[in-house]
């Protein structure tokens, strides 16, 4: 009896082999798209309504919409990129982009950029100029962007007798305080966890007091970790925050009533906070995260994502990857995307004066958009996720105890000093200081 | 007297459902989660029934994850015969019998599964791609037997190890070849580690993740355990959905499990000593 | 036994298939420790040799000796447990009651579900606002939430457990089999002689699931130590790289620091641990097999 079933199941196997192995003969030119987006949120719907369009104008030419698992994007990039098995058009979290260039993931553009015209490039703000070229050759479009910023529940502060949100780090530890004392909840949620978006959150007060990615072991530094460290220590931070699973987490606490105040970005319009979210809650609003004096500037890290085409693309396939390409960030499409959907804000300068107005909820991050500083150029370019990884380490110990601010921030300094040689830090760091101090003093 | 055994035996299920239920508890939470919205889920304290229990996340999942239902389905499959038809004669081979090649096998076996997928995902597509294996099912099924052939051998050698040498013995005297030994002694009386190997290989298989994710882009072939990470998504996880899924998921294992356990019977061995 | 020739065609497919498919990848993956590799240098194919720099500087590493010495006690503790669990529910579903099947597939259960959702449980679970804490402060036994994750010594404890419970299933499939195949006249016999249940557990069935119970440890061993998802979900090796796993460290350093040399001499060394431990355990088999003839 056992035999028999053995011998269907080698048959099946065998069957199953041939009829896969053999393959499907396309007469049709296949175009891969491949992104995290799925085709839940605003961004992946549009790129298939592209696709769509795109097939229409090009009978012989199916295009494929890969969606990769958001946490496996960058390992599976990463080994596509080592086999050199990329797909046609990639896409990548801005910060990886320098790295992904200098690897030699994208595929140079500039000269179909210059046939296209370059004032369409131009039109992107320079921030995302910066982050998707390098040594004045062009390797990607930033398609979309996104900023953090303070959201609260108006409900939850008017019943603890706060009449506005704070401007000031001082402000929000009073704040903080008297929710604890009147409605006995934590009044704060962030994201602390061992991934770029730890970084991510912790940049707007890094930087809003003058502090950098590549001198951490300076006092505004410390100082921005000891102001979260405190807000944990006294209780108004749940120490959760360093094993939540994404930004997402703290959204469903602050849904639930459970935090106030939370860190968060504009794409949660188009995600978790959507309309009828919003309209049941009734009282979310946004404000600028505080600063850490009144009268400094909140100087935020920009997100978003870029696509590029990749370097191992067919030859015979790259015109029209490019048309495609075109087609995602052209500024009609752009304005379309944005005046649609909720979740991002135009990258193009040109589309971005045409959303202002149209969208209040957005007007917090619209404003702050112009002082947005792109991660990588603040933080040793290529080298950028490696100086993350010891950032969110540091942070994660301070808050929980392990090391003291001080001392985790000065073993952090002293490892991504390690990173570079002594001429590429000094080159490095003084580019974060250029940019930091420009765009404070604006 | 029927009354009285009876009551002996339920006596037994009482005391057997104890650690059941311990052991199910998460599992519970995580079935309820499927009821429930995502706010719900995260209440703090955490509610032990949904305050509001609606089917609509069950429906939802089932729906996005039944087109992955027949690439699971033959991916585990597949495996399962390729690991059952190399492992067994190996494990028989690797049993009884001093073998010069003997115990570099077993240590070659038992070393090939000590590395993480992780770090054999890269290795293996560069292999794969020279091979020209790539984008279907035949390279997920190679890729997971790497670690369910040596985890099946191993698992069927221990069992095999325990079947009277004196059957084996007195067969060959009387003649018979080896296979026919393997065929009509050795397999029958190890159908219980049969089933036990199979049933965790194809608890390995189902659960595969990576693998699969490396081989197959396409996400027509792609099996179930990639079509549950879709609910995990960049800014935050569809909770109640990935946890109905999951249950969904559990239930195909759980089956073969169930049906497979009932073949683990006792003394099967006994019989070949009365005689 | 004797050997034959033809007992050779038996063994060469699993053996050939782990040559060509098992032992390209750990060469491989040797060969990257004994280079400076990272995204850059191995796309530009410049990676240079540099002996065995990575180890020592892994060696040097606090992050890593932490990880080392988690790795004992989580598979320590993990086998053990899982194991004594497995072996006791073994023994009691060895007799048929009402609900018996039903009651075993549920065992199954934590094995079977997917890690990414068990995983998250345990986050959730032991969380400052989880059930554990939940519990034990409605119970008035704590007055502030213990940090089972998020602090600096519990948080390897805390991924132990959530194992144990995970490798259940695999102890007692594997241990219940073995006891099936135990003749109940032996058992019954040995009772007539006046054993009580303690006897007969380690006088009978004991010494004739010896190959099981080893076979059991072994690639239960050879499994626990490489458990990487669990732990990658609860804490990811965190919080401050303070739970981190030899397997949870290579991953970090190859693909969240981009560093493949060093990921890859981190993989060895637990390669080598994980051969260690097998050695070990199998010298106790060798022993066996030598007395049973």
């Amino acid at each position: 009896m056992k035999w028999s079933l053995r011998m269907i199941l080698i048959m099946a196997m065998v069957l199953v082999a041939v009829v896969t192995s053999v393959g499907f003969t396309q007469e049709k030119v296949t175009l891969t798209v491949q992104d995290y987006y799925g085709s839940v949120n605003d961004n992946g719907r549009f790129i298939d309504e592209m696709a769509v369009e795109f097939e229409k104008n090009h009978p012989n030419v199916k295009v494929n919409h890969i969606d990769i698992p958001f946490a496996q994007y960058l390992p599976t990039l990463l080994q596509q990129t080592l086999t050199k098995t990329l797909p046609d058009i990639i896409m990548a979290d801005n910060p990886s982009v320098p790295q992904l260039i200098k690897a030699g993931t994208y595929k140079d553009l500039t000269d179909k950029v210059k046939e296209w015209g370059l004032e369409n490039w131009e039109d992107f703000f320079k921030g995302h100029q910066e982050v998707t070229s390098s040594e004045g050759k062009i390797y990607a479009f930033q398609f979309t962007t996104n900023s953090c910023a303070l959201f609260y529940r108006k409900g939850l502060l008017d019943k603890a007798g706060i009449a506005n949100p704070p401007e000031t780090w001082q402000e929000l530890k009073e704040d903080s305080k008297k929710i604890k004392e009147v409605l006995g909840i934590n009044a704060f949620g962030f994201d602390a966890s061992a991934t770029e978006g730890g970084t991510w959150q912790f940049e707007p007060f890094l930087w809003s007091n003058g502090g950098s990615l590549l001198e951490l072991d300076q006092p505004e530094a410390i100082e921005a970790l000891q102001f979260l460290t405190d807000m944990v220590k006294e209780g108004y931070v749940s120490r959760d925050v360093v094993n939540v699973s994404s930004q997402g987490d703290p959204t469903q606490w602050f849904i639930n009533g459970e935090i106030p105040f939370m860190v968060n970005g504009n794409w949660e319009f188009g995600w978790q906070l959507t309309e009828d979210v919003m309209q049941q809650l009734g009282d979310v609003h946004v404000a600028p995260l505080p600063v850490p004096e009144k009268g400094k500037r909140i100087i935020v890290p920009f997100g978003g994502e870029c696509f590029g085409i990749s370097s191992n693309i067919d030859p015979a396939k790259y015109d029209l990857a490019w048309e495609f390409l075109k087609l995602l960030v052209s500024s009609d499409n752009m304005l379309k995307l944005n005046t649609e959907g909720d979740s991002g804000l135009p990258t193009r300068a040109s589309v971005a004066k045409e959303i202002l107005g149209t969208k209040p909820i957005l007007k917090v991050f619209l404003e702050q958009a112009q002082y947005a500083l792109p991660r990588p150029l603040m933080g040793g370019m290529d080298k950028y996720p490696d100086v993350s990884s010891f950032v969110w380490v540091a942070i994660q110990k301070a808050l929980t105890g392990v090391a003291t601010p001080e001392k985790a921030f000065k073993e952090a300094a002293r490892n991504i000093q390690g990173l570079f040689s002594p001429e590429d830090y000094e080159k490095y760091k003084q580019l974060a200081r250029t940019l930091l101090q420009e765009v404070s003093e604006r | 007297m029927g009354k009285k055994r009876r009551a002996k035996e339920w006596k037994w299920t009482l005391i057997a459902l104890i650690p059941t239920v311990i052991i199910i508890l998460p599992v519970y939470f995580i079935a309820i989660g499927g009821f429930q919205t995502v706010a719900e889920i995260f209440h703090c304290p955490a509610y032990w029934f949904p305050p509001h229990p609606t089917l609509e996340f069950y429906n939802d999942a089932w729906a996005d994850l039944l087109p992955y239902l027949k690439n699971s389905l033959i991916i585990a499959l597949g495996n399962l015969a390729l690991t059952l038809v190399v492992a067994i004669p190996a494990a028989f081979a690797l049993s009884k019998f001093r073998l010069k090649l003997g115990k570099p096998t077993f240590f070659i076996l038992a070393f090939t599964q000590m590395l993480p997928v992780t770090a054999v995902i890269i290795p293996l597509s560069l292999m794969f791609i020279k091979l020209k294996l790539i984008n279907n099912y035949f390279s997920v099924i190679l890729g997971i037997a790497v670690f369910t052939i040596p985890f099946a051998t191993i698992i069927l050698r221990a069992y095999i190890q325990g079947i009277p040498t004196g059957l084996i013995e007195a067969a060959l005297i009387d003649g018979a070849s080896l296979f026919r030994v393997f065929r009509s002694i050795i397999v029958p009386l190890s159908s219980p580690a049969i089933a036990t190997a199979g049933i965790l290989t194809l608890i390995m298989t189902w659960g595969d993740f990576i693998v699969s994710l490396t081989f197959l882009k396409d996400q027509t072939v792609q099996p179930m355990s990639i079509g549950l990470y879709h609910f995990v998504a960049q800014y935050g996880v569809e909770w109640n959905k990935l946890m109905a899924g999951s249950m969904i998921f559990a239930v195909p294992p759980l089956i073969v499990a169930l049906l497979a356990g009932k073949s683990i019977v006792t003394g099967l061995t006994a019989g070949a000593f009365k005689e | 036994m004797k050997a034959s020739y033809k007992l050779y065609f038996f063994l060469i497919p699993a053996l050939m298939y782990q040559l060509i498919f098992g032992i390209y990848p750990l060469i491989y993956n040797f060969i990257l420790s004994l280079k400076d590799v990272n995204l850059i240098t191995y796309m530009g194919g410049t990676s240079q040799w540099i002996g065995l720099s990575n180890y020592v500087q892994t060696l040097k590493d606090t992050v890593f000796q932490r990880a080392f010495f988690n790795t004992l006690v989580f598979t320590g503790l993990s086998l053990s447990f899982q194991f004594i669990i497995g072996f006791l529910l073994a023994l009691l579903f060895n007799r048929s009651f009402p609900l018996k099947g039903l009651l075993q597939s549920l065992i199954m259960v934590p094995w079977v579900l997917p890690i990414i959702v068990s995983g998250s449980f345990f986050r959730w679970f032991f969380s400052d606002r989880g059930m554990v804490n939940g519990f034990l402060l409605s119970w008035g036994l704590i007055d502030k939430p213990i940090p089972w994750i998020t602090s600096q010594a519990l948080p390897i404890f805390s991924v132990t457990m959530a194992n144990i419970w995970l490798g259940i299933p695999f102890s007692f499939v594997l241990l219940y089999t073995g006891l099936r195949a135990i003749p109940l006249e032996l058992f019954e016999s040995a009772e007539i002689d006046g054993a009580n249940w303690w006897q007969k557990v380690l006088f009978i069935a004991v010494p004739l699931l010896k190959p099981v119970i080893i076979t059991t440890l072994t690639l239960g061993c050879i499994l626990t130590v490489k458990v990487f998802d669990l732990v990658w979900i609860i804490t990811k090796g965190g919080p401050g790289e303070v739970s981190h796993l030899l397997s949870t460290l290579s991953y970090s350093l190859a693909f969240d620091k981009f560093q493949f040399g060093k990921a890859s001499s981190v993989l060895v060394i637990m390669l080598l641990l994980t051969i260690g431990l097998t050695i070990f355990l199998n010298s106790i088999r060798a022993k066996e097999e030598s007395s049973i003839g």
